[in-house]
């Protein structure tokens, strides 16, 4: 059973990189999602965000790689996130504005 | 694209150009595929930002910097084709507008001389009277060059040649200087040995030691004797009497001069010799005068930018090239204790008229249509081989090499350069020095000759085959008949 999250917590930040903007252009956007946010609900929250018909979503845990410093101790670790790939009907598109 | 062209005092065109947005487009990508080079946006490597990521990292406006970068200076270049605009500085642009794009730019351009009616300018040459006196001063200093010295028995005199033994001393100088059979004129007005020695010589005897003292001027060039007493002891040996030649015939021929071989004809000589020097000595003086008078009947309209760069060229010469340098041109300021906007101020005026001349007489080369053949470019290197050649000239190798340095495209030019000047300023001299004019006489008389040197046949029908001065000369001489 999942955690209810509300609709609006649910999708924090486009994701745009040179490899988004690519999927881009075959219908599909990145977001990073909250990491509890499960496949219904990051398709509901598109839905509603950006007036689309979502068709499918694809999700994976980012875990970045632990760097060592000089010493060979870690310097930290990067955060753990969710990041979700969502696929939007044929003709429609999402225009990101935050970002800049 | 659309060019509004308009004019500007101070010789500056401005041009308003507008350019079509299909062309702002293509160039805003190619600021894009640029600056995407160059800005690191995250997530993207370098060189692969997409216009609209880009557009939004570095602002819309950024961006239409960077393509004006590009498209205004290419906009600008055309607009000069087109408009057929010979600039002679770079432009100052300003944005206009954007949408649709407005580049204005404000360029200088070739000066616009206009000489007005420079044919009529009159000034008198200033007239060169040569004195009989010059002309027997003359006569006797070639007399002298072929003077005889004849021993005589008695004092000395004014002109005699004197050969004697001489001890000279100064107070506070220890060692007299001495001196054995020398050999001297005495001449009013020379220095031998020192001031006051000459004069104190007339009237002596010969054979006999004398004793003469005299005080030295106050104001004599060395500091460490001036006003001190000179002691000398003299014996003079020999007391000889210049004779001049007589002033005939024979004497003329035996000077070898050519085409001289009466005595009035070396008067002639003479006097024409000293006239053409002093008229050379006149004429740069008169130029300037006159080139000065062109300046102001002129009108000038030239850009602020000739006149900076004149000062920069005199600051260049000035201070020996050492402006080429930043370093160099502070340590030169700082010598000559100016600083630079000091000195460009002072020498603004200077370099203001410098370019004033400069451009009527350049106008003045137009308008006379001055050429100059190659042939006289060869003649000039020959004249000045020659000079430089000096006593080589005898030697043809050494006149070659000579010729050589001149005869190179960078020499060719700058000699054909001084040649035209100095042909303009011939004909300006030739035009100023006419006659003064009486009402319209002097122009109808320039326009006369104006035909006759442009054809020499309708001028004068009667002598087709004269040369062009002597059509010259006798369009000169129908303006004093006109007057009269």
């Amino acid at each position: 059973m999942p955690k209810e999250i509300h609709v609006y917590e649910v999708l924090r930040r486009p994701i745009v990189t040179e490899k988004s903007t690519l999927l881009a252009g075959h219908r599909q956007y990145v977001f990073e999602v909250a990491v509890g946010a499960n496949k219904p609900q990051i398709k509901a929250a598109v839905e509603k965000a950006f007036n689309v018909t979502v068709e499918t979503v694809n999700t994976t845990m980012a875990h970045g790689r632990r760097r060592k410093n000089k010493f060979g101790k870690s310097a930290g670790e990067p955060p753990v996130y969710k990041k979700a790939m969502v696929k939007v009907a044929p003709g429609q598109t999402i225009e990101f504005f935050e970002g800049v | 694209m659309a060019i509004t062209k308009e004019r500007l005092p101070r010789a500056r065109v401005s041009l308003e150009i507008e350019v079509d947005q299909e062309r702002v487009e293509k160039h805003m990508d190619r600021a894009v595929a640029r600056l995407s080079k160059q800005v690191r946006v995250p997530g993207f490597r370098p060189g692969k930002v997409p216009r609209r990521n880009l557009e939004r990292h570095v602002g819309t406006a950024a961006l239409l910097q960077e393509a004006l970068e590009e498209l205004v200076p290419e906009v600008y270049q055309e607009a000069l084709l087109s408009e057929e605009i010979d600039a002679i500085d770079q432009p100052e642009f300003s944005l206009k507008s954007t949408e649709p794009l407005v580049v204005t730019a404000i360029v200088p351009v070739r000066p616009d001389v206009d000489l007005k009616d420079y044919k009529s300018l009159r000034a008198p040459k200033p007239e060169v009277n040569i004195t009989e006196e010059q002309v027997s001063d003359a006569l006797t200093s070639i007399r002298r060059r072929h003077a005889v010295l004849e021993p005589v028995d008695r004092v000395v005199a004014w002109n005699d040649t004197v050969r004697a033994d001489v001890t000279v001393s100064v107070d506070g100088q220890a060692e007299p200087h001495v001196e054995e059979d020398a050999e001297f004129p005495v001449r009013e007005g020379s220095v031998v040995s020192l001031p006051g020695f000459v004069e104190k010589l007339i009237g002596l005897e010969r054979g006999v030691a004398h004793h003469i003292e005299f005080d030295l001027p106050e104001d004599f060039g060395a500091e460490e004797l001036a006003g001190k007493t000179a002691k000398y002891d003299i014996t003079i040996h020999e007391v000889k009497q210049e004779v001049l030649p007589e002033v005939d015939d024979e004497f003329v021929v035996s000077l070898d001069e050519e085409g001289v071989s009466t005595v009035a004809e070396m008067d002639a000589r003479i006097r024409s010799d000293l006239q053409s020097q002093a008229e050379r000595m006149l004429i740069g003086d008169y130029q300037d005068e006159i080139v000065d008078l062109l300046v102001a009947t002129a009108s000038l309209d030239y850009p602020e930018v000739l006149v900076d760069r004149e000062i920069d060229r005199i600051i260049d010469r000035e201070s020996n090239h050492a402006s080429h340098t930043p370093e160099g041109l502070n340590n030169w300021l700082n010598a000559v204790g100016k600083t630079l906007e000091g000195l460009r101020e002072e020498l603004k005026e200077r370099a203001d008229l410098t370019v004033r001349r400069a451009l009527v007489i350049g106008q003045l080369i137009e308008d006379e249509a001055i050429e100059v053949t190659d042939e006289m470019i060869d003649a000039e290197i020959d004249s000045l081989a020659g000079q430089m050649g000096g006593a080589g000239a005898s030697n043809p190798d050494s006149v070659a090499a000579i010729r050589g340095l001149f005869d190179t495209p960078d020499g060719r030019a700058s000699i054909k350069n001084q040649l035209i000047t100095k042909t303009a300023l011939e004909r300006l001299v030739e035009i100023c020095s006419q006659p003064e004019s009486e009402g319209d006489a002097a122009p109808r008389a320039s326009r006369r000759r104006r035909g006759a040197a442009a054809s020499s046949d309708e001028a004068t029908d009667d002598s087709v085959d004269e040369s062009a001065a002597t059509t010259e000369d006798g369009a000169e001489t129908t303006t004093e008949t006109t007057e009269a």
